[in-house]
């Protein structure tokens, strides 16, 4: 049995292959809803104003990019994501910020 | 010199004026760092740029006979800055640092597994009309990862010239195509007109038309506005472009501004527009030229790795591992070299001392420079060691994973998880923790934390600390021996540094230091292997700036308190001295016993040389400033002349009280002749509270003189490392203060 499969069977692993269910997502949801296996797409921010938003945007958080959850810290706080093929760090804050939406098909 | 010494200076000045300038731009994490380190080997100079706290790193590229001036911009994800020091990228483009003439052509580094992202920047810079070059790094990685990507397509697409690099490029003879590529761009000086949003740009050229206008008919001599400054103002609202132009030309210019940011809204703010619309762009250009593996693929090494790493607990024990198997290496590997440093300046006193006649000169060898010298390299070897994990934490991309373990736990007192590492680092030594500071993206926050790291217990602080609780706690014992009064002051004063640090940093961040609502927007960025060479020159960088910039003032500091405690002699004292020691000859048999009586005689010589010294007169001058703590003379006096150093604390109060100057901590006469100092009315000086005084005012304050020197480098400023002193000194006064008057 590899580390792998071991990580896996003791819960290590980010839950990729977890059951798919559909539509997990409500209407008001935000990045910081955001499930293990279940990525969702950005529609846009509660406040297209606020003085992170811009950063946000630059680092791959427009319109239509699916995200995916990846792990949280220790407490749930900050939450690492999978963006534009490269993982980002965020606040819940922060994630709270960026509206989310059930991934098209 | 070399023979050819007469001409340089001419060649120089004529190379001040043809040496093309090439900026290198790109993402961080990139290898963007250490493709420059390769193409300029240690042929680079860092200094600041002015005001701000970024590095301003230039080298020398030299391709067949020519030489081009490289000059490597911070890591940044888009020009758009939104603190002054993510305005240095934007100022070197725009040609208006002062030493720098605006770049011929600029080198974009973008990471081939990531291209998307990073061609956010590198359009940015398209926009600018300078000659791009894409240096498409990490190929190497990408093609591992089977990423096939079209770079002829690519090149034609963007209408740039794309040339492929390797991520751990060893051979210079791979960097060839890059530098002819480079070459060529400044040479055929030829730009691709790009634009994103016609109307935003459009807009921009007439209002930098209409200022520049409305500037010389006004006849003052303000510099002329870029179009894209005022690009750049329109997009990044509240940004450092628009900031600098209210404060040039006034808050008239602010409502003009937001007018045209309204006319051009329609929808979506523009920020929002340029974002979105500049990765619709990026997303189209890729379009069939980038070829990822689709569908189920395999775990990267870097998500495997971080199952286990950034795990909750795993990750947490593991780095509770990492960092004590760090501290293990700093404190026993440096030990031996430090005991070496120690030992060969203990060798060059004695040779000074066995050479040369007694007097002035021997003195300032022994006592002054040789003392001098040693107590900066001594912190070298510590300092290295520290510096080389910091950076090979960093290169292989475990900084951020610490950070992101840690962020919740600095949240609580205004940091961020980037501040864990360099506070920690500190309880070593301030020095290259301070250093270590440049790994925060923030600039409060990372002066938030240099003005924390001198209040942690460095290894300096140490043998204070034990000299102080030797001689004045008790040797005690509670809970069956388990506990031990001493340690349990010496835990006490740690407590005390750290709560010290934290409130600072508490208060600092609510005060001068607030900013707006704070982010951590972090990549985490994949695991690589740290390059060799690029880990050696960044080490020996640091290793420089401590010894040339801490050691210059710490030895001109070590010869001005050397001077204050020599001057003057006392001739008096001296024939007296001479006499007794003559009848002490003629009057005891040869032996054991004389020696001990002359060298007695010896010390109390230097003890009243010291007292008429200068340093002496001002430990009697400034004696009223610590009555109140309780202080004695002697004791104000060793305090004023352990402020370059702490630890100088020892030899001087063994100079003081009479027990000669090469004592250490563990010394018995000290203690003893510490413990029964009097005041001239018999009074005990050290009470059980001045004693704690005494210690609280070694945990609080900045006495070293090589942290005041870095602090002054890394902020580029005399503003922070005068607040830290005059702060942490006034703190430790009155920490000594409270315990002497409620003692």
């Amino acid at each position: 049995m590899s580390i792998l499969q071991l990580a896996q069977r003791f819960g290590f692993t980010s839950g990729a292959k977890a059951a798919r269910k559909t539509c997990p997502y409500a209407d008001d949801a935000t990045l910081a809803d955001l499930q293990l296996g279940h990525p969702a797409q950005v529609i846009g921010f509660q406040n297209a104003e606020h003085p992170s938003a811009q950063r946000l945007m630059q680092l791959g958080m427009v319109k239509g990019e699916i995200i995916e959850l990846l792990r949280s810290a220790p407490g749930g706080d900050p939450i690492e994501y999978r963006v534009m093929g490269y993982n980002l760090s965020l606040r819940r804050a922060e994630a709270a910020e960026i509206l989310v939406a059930n991934q098209p098909g | 010199m070399t023979p050819a010494e007469p001409s340089t200076l001419i060649a120089s000045d004529k190379t001040l004026h043809t040496q093309a300038v090439i900026a290198v731009v790109g993402n961080p994490n990139t290898g963007k760092s250490t493709l420059f380190n390769l193409l300029t080997g240690m042929r680079q100079k860092v200094a600041n740029y002015p005001g701000v706290t970024v590095e301003k790193r230039v080298g020398e590229l030299n391709i067949g006979e020519r030489s081009f001036q490289l000059i490597d911009l911070p890591g940044t994800y888009s020009l758009a800055a939104h603190s002054p020091d993510e305005r240095a990228a934007i100022d070197v483009l725009l040609g208006r640092i002062g030493d720098i003439p605006p770049p011929d052509a600029v080198l974009v580094v973008i990471d081939a597994t990531n291209i998307k992202r990073n061609l956010f920047v590198a359009t940015e810079v398209l926009e600018l009309g300078i000659p791009v070059v894409i240096a498409l790094n990490m190929l190497d990685i990408a093609q591992a990862q089977h990423i096939s990507i079209d770079i002829d397509a690519l090149a034609a697409r963007l209408n740039t010239v794309v040339i492929p690099t390797i991520a751990a490029a060893k051979r210079q003879e791979s960097l060839e195509p890059l530098k002819a590529a480079l070459a060529k761009a400044v040479d055929e000086n030829i730009a691709t007109p790009w634009v994103l949003l016609d109307d935003v740009k459009r807009a921009a050229e007439e209002l930098a038309a209409t200022i520049n206008t409305e500037r010389t008919t006004q006849g003052a001599i303000i510099e002329s506005v870029a179009a894209y400054e005022v690009q750049r103002a329109l997009v990044d609202k509240g940004g450092e472009s628009e900031k600098h132009l209210v404060e040039v030309f006034g808050d008239d210019l602010g409502r003009r501004l937001q007018a045209q940011r309204d006319l051009l809204t329609v929808g979506q703010t523009l920020a929002e527009r340029d974002a979105n619309e500049r990765y619709a762009y990026i997303t189209k250009i890729l379009d069939g030229i980038v070829r990822a593996p689709k569908g189920k693929q395999q775990l990267s090494l870097t998500e495997r790795v971080d199952h286990i790493v950034s795990h909750p607990i795993i990750g947490s024990v593991l780095f509770v591992l990492v960092m004590t198997t760090v501290f293990q290496a700093v404190f026993s590997w440096a030990t031996p070299l430090m005991d070496l440093i120690d030992s060969a300046a203990g060798w060059a006193t004695e040779w000074v001392h066995s050479t040369l006649p007694e007097g002035a000169i021997a003195s300032l060898l022994a006592d002054g420079v040789v003392a001098g010298v040693g107590s900066v390299v001594i912190f070298l070897p510590q300092i290295l060691i520290l510096f080389a994990f910091i950076i090979i934490l960093e290169d292989s991309g475990y900084m951020a994973r610490a950070a992101f373990l840690m962020d919740r736990s600095m949240r609580w007192c205004g940091l961020s998880g980037h501040s864990f590492v360099p506070m920690l680092s500190s309880f070593a030594c301030a020095v290259p923790a301070i250093m270590g500071t440049r790994v925060i993206p923030d600039t409060r926050d990372r002066i938030a934390t240099i003005m924390v790291a001198p209040f942690m217990t460095c290894s300096a602080r140490l043998p204070v600390y034990a000299l102080l609780i030797a001689a004045f706690v008790p040797q005690k014992h509670f809970f069956y021996g388990l506990i031990n009064l001493q340690g349990l002051v010496l835990l006490g004063l740690y407590l005390l540094g750290i709560a010290g640090g934290v409130l600072t940093a508490f208060l600092l961040k609510r005060t001068i230091l607030r900013g707006s609502a704070p982010t951590f927007l972090m990549e985490l960025p994949p695991y690589r292997t740290p390059h060799i060479k690029s880990v050696l020159v960044r080490l020996v960088e640091r290793a420089k700036a401590f010894l040339v910039r801490a050691g210059t003032v710490i030895f001109f500091v070590s010869v001005v308190i050397w001077s204050l405690a020599y001057f003057p002699r006392s001739e008096i004292l001296a024939a007296d001295f001479a006499h007794q020691k003559l009848a002490v000859e003629s009057s005891m048999k040869a032996g054991a016993e004389r020696e001990h009586a002359i060298a007695v005689l010896e010390n109390e010589l230097a003890a009243a040389q010291m007292e008429q010294s200068l340093l002496g007169r001002m430990g009697k001058t400034i004696a009223p400033v610590f009555k109140p703590l309780g202080w004695d003379w002697r004791l104000s006096a060793a305090v004023i002349a352990s402020f370059p150093a702490r630890e100088v604390v020892i030899a001087v109060l063994g100079t003081t009280y009479a027990v000669g100057s090469d004592v250490d901590e563990e010394d018995e006469g000290l203690r003893d002749r510490v413990r029964n100092a009097a005041w001239p009315d018999g009074r005990q000086v050290f009470t059980p509270a001045i004693a704690v005084g005494l210690m609280v005012f070694y945990a609080l304050c900045l006495q070293c003189a090589a942290t005041v020197v870095i602090i002054y480098r890394e902020t580029n400023s005399w503003r922070w490392p005068a607040f830290a002193w005059i702060y942490m000194t006034s703190l430790g006064y009155l920490g000594a203060l409270a315990c002497a008057q409620l003692g």
